[in-house]
């Protein structure tokens, strides 16, 4: 291996890596990474059991072990052709005819704010003009600005930052303007 | 031959290299990430191994997850397919170390060609005529600004390490310059984690014509004519085609002899695509070397004959090239479009989601590349190109009218779900295009022709897209 692809590898390790020391053979390698691994598995364990919400995904990290659980979405796990979007059609539609949500353009992940730590386009309570920005949806890399489709005012976000969202679904309930 | 070939890719291009392997007798390992669970790919291939999470970045573009995986099935080679891992040349050097045959030129070469100041200098050196501009790394912005007062403006800035369209800066007056450099650094930076730029005279109608190339490890070298990939949008290209039209007579010629004269100097070893721009009154110059198998490589397929893909995997698997020059001939005219999800009406703004109906078109000298069937969800984390939807005819027009038959054939439709397919039909009915008279500009002369931006509908019950 030439020093430049070794530069690179010694660089993601020490992004990854969180201080656990190195061990000198490859059976003692080999015993710390079934430790680590134990470990990581007990606390995660111990996590899951502890959090109300189950979880869409879970990472944990030590030293140079990680350890990824996904778990399918409720709604659309089964994956059965044609359900899903039916599923999707009828949300959208029923947020239509209620005029009580804004929702989102496309399928996606749902950003609050425009850059992390910064704060919230819109909260609840607040008032919102035709074509103000509510939030972001990112598609294929791309940030896709959700503005409202009319005057209104917020009354409960309904999305956490960073979650996943469908075409169609709510992000926002909301009340028109002329109503408060 | 290989035994086995796993396909670090995912999408249409993933299948069409496992179509390839299957006719060749090579059995298929596919990889995927937890949203491509479903993917066509993960079904058509004799194995598959899931190797992370959805972001490209802890699944395709790991690579520790590829090879091991390629390792654990066991493996002897290893086809990156365009993007992701494609032209990473310590991904190529990884594979080799660990025993893999990576499907695609020498690591040092990939590197240096994959710098963009370096690539430059080394096909100067071998002939290739280039566009005025630097040839050695810009050392301050005030040496990168006297250049570009030399070369006069307009000029384009450009990552060092770019690609794919994206890293680049127009810059039409002197006072604009150095603003316009710094950005385009901190750009390099945050997108490929280099600032380095370069700075060579901009084209404003100049036409993107490229030359595939093939070579073997013994020494030989072909091309197989061109591809004309004028039709883009911020820099994607949305339509390319062969042969090249209206070019003056003996240019592909010229064009040809200089890439496989590149290819030669660079140590080119397997399928590669020089990227040429030409000017109005028809000279040509260098701008890069593709390192890979690209999108639009079937329309070189269509007229050629030649299976690009099968005859990546023949140079790797250490055969000499059987193919000669003198054995290349293109017949007819061949076009590709790209069907993406997007919304031409926004911006082509992406609309990722479940496909309820889709219905690729068909009939004669019709190919359709894809990955998408009735009750595919596309995913929102990867690109949008969902079909390659190519025609072959035996002259351009009838090329064209046989496009338009087969666009309109093609169903594509679901919840927030939108295609180029309209759009495209569009610019194949477009006479500017039909004539052969279009450059770079015309996708933005047919969004300008079509009405005003201020127009486009947000769809019901949509909050709508910018």
């Amino acid at each position: 291996m030439t020093q430049r692809a070794m530069n690179r590898l010694e660089r993601e390790f020490d992004d990854e890596s969180t201080g656990v020391p190195a061990a000198g053979s490859e059976y003692e390698k080999r015993v710390l990474l079934d430790e680590l691994l134990e470990r990581v598995r007990h606390h995660s364990v111990r996590f899951l059991a502890d959090v109300s919400r189950s979880p869409r995904s879970l990472r944990v990290r030590a030293g140079d072990v990680s350890f990824d659980i996904e778990w399918s979405e409720s709604g659309h796990d089964v994956m059965e052709a044609g359900d899903t979007a039916s599923v999707v059609t009828e949300r959208g539609d029923a947020v239509t005819r209620e005029h009580d949500s804004l929702v989102s353009p496309t399928v996606g992940v749902y950003y609050e704010a425009p850059e992390p730590g910064a704060e919230p386009f819109v909260r609840a309570g607040d008032a919102v003009e035709q074509g103000q920005q509510v939030g972001i949806v990112e598609a294929m890399k791309l940030m896709i600005p959700v503005r409202a489709e009319r005057a209104c005012r917020i009354v409960e976000p309904l999305k956490a930052n960073g979650e996943s969202v469908e075409y169609g679904e709510a992000l926002f309930t909301v009340t028109s303007v002329d109503e408060d | 031959m290989f035994d086995k070939v796993l396909i670090a890719n995912r999408g249409e291009i993933a299948l069409r290299v496992a179509r390839a392997c299957r006719e060749m007798g090579v059995r298929t390992v596919a990889v995927y990430s937890t949203e491509d669970s479903e993917s066509a790919v993960v079904s058509y291939a004799d194995e598959a191994v899931r190797i992370g999470p959805g972001p490209s970045k802890r699944s395709y573009l790991s690579i520790p997850a590829v090879v091991e995986a390629a390792l654990r099935a066991g493996a002897d080679a290893v086809h990156p397919g365009y993007g992701f891992l494609s032209e990473d040349a310590d991904f190529a050097e990884v594979c080799t170390d660990n025993g893999l045959v990576f499907i695609g030129p020498p690591s040092e070469v990939t590197a240096r060609l994959g710098d963009k100041t370096a690539a430059r200098g080394l096909m100067s050196e071998a002939g290739l005529p280039l566009l005025p501009g630097s040839l050695d790394p810009l050392s301050s912005a005030e040496q990168a600004h006297r250049l570009a007062d030399d070369i006069g403006y307009p000029v384009i800035i450009k990552a060092a390490a770019g690609g794919g369209g994206r890293g680049m800066r127009v810059v039409h007056d002197s006072a604009e310059f150095e603003a316009a450099y710094q950005e385009t650094r901190a750009g390099a930076l945050a997108l490929f984690g280099d600032p380095q730029v370069f700075v060579e005279r901009y084209l404003p109608n100049g036409r993107h014509v490229e030359i595939q190339v093939l070579a073997d490890r013994f020494g030989n070298a072909v091309h197989l004519g061109e591809r004309d990939c004028s039709v883009q949008r911020r820099h994607q290209k949305l339509i390319e085609e062969s042969p090249a039209p209206r070019l003056p007579s003996g240019l592909v010629e010229e064009m040809g002899r200089v890439a496989v004269q590149g290819a030669l100097a660079a140590g080119y070893v397997g399928a590669g695509t020089f990227e040429f721009l030409v000017s109005p009154d028809g000279e040509f110059s260098f701008m890069e070397v593709n390192c890979r198998i690209q999108v639009e490589h079937p329309v070189t397929e269509m007229v050629t004959g030649v299976d690009l893909v099968q005859e990546q995997l023949r140079i790797a698997a250490g055969h000499p090239m059987t193919l000669r020059q003198e054995d290349v001939a293109v017949h007819g005219a061949a076009l590709e479009c790209r069907v993406n999800v997007e919304n031409p009406d926004a911006e082509f703004a992406p609309t990722p989601g479940v496909l309820r109906e889709f219905r690729p078109a068909g009939g004669p000298f019709v190919r359709v590349d894809t990955h998408g069937y009735p009750g595919y969800r596309v995913p929102a984390s990867y690109d949008s190109l969902l079909a390659k939807l190519i025609v072959w005819a035996p002259s351009r027009q009838r090329a064209l009218d046989r496009m338009d038959r087969a666009l309109e054939e093609f169903r594509v439709e679901g919840a927030g779900v939108r295609t180029t397919i309209g759009f495209l039909r569009e610019v194949v009915a477009d006479p500017g295009f039909r004539a052969g008279e279009h450059d770079t500009t015309i996708v933005d002369r047919i969004l300008r022709e079509r009405g005003e931006p201020g127009s486009r509908s947000s769809g019901e019950g949509v909050s709508g897209a910018a």
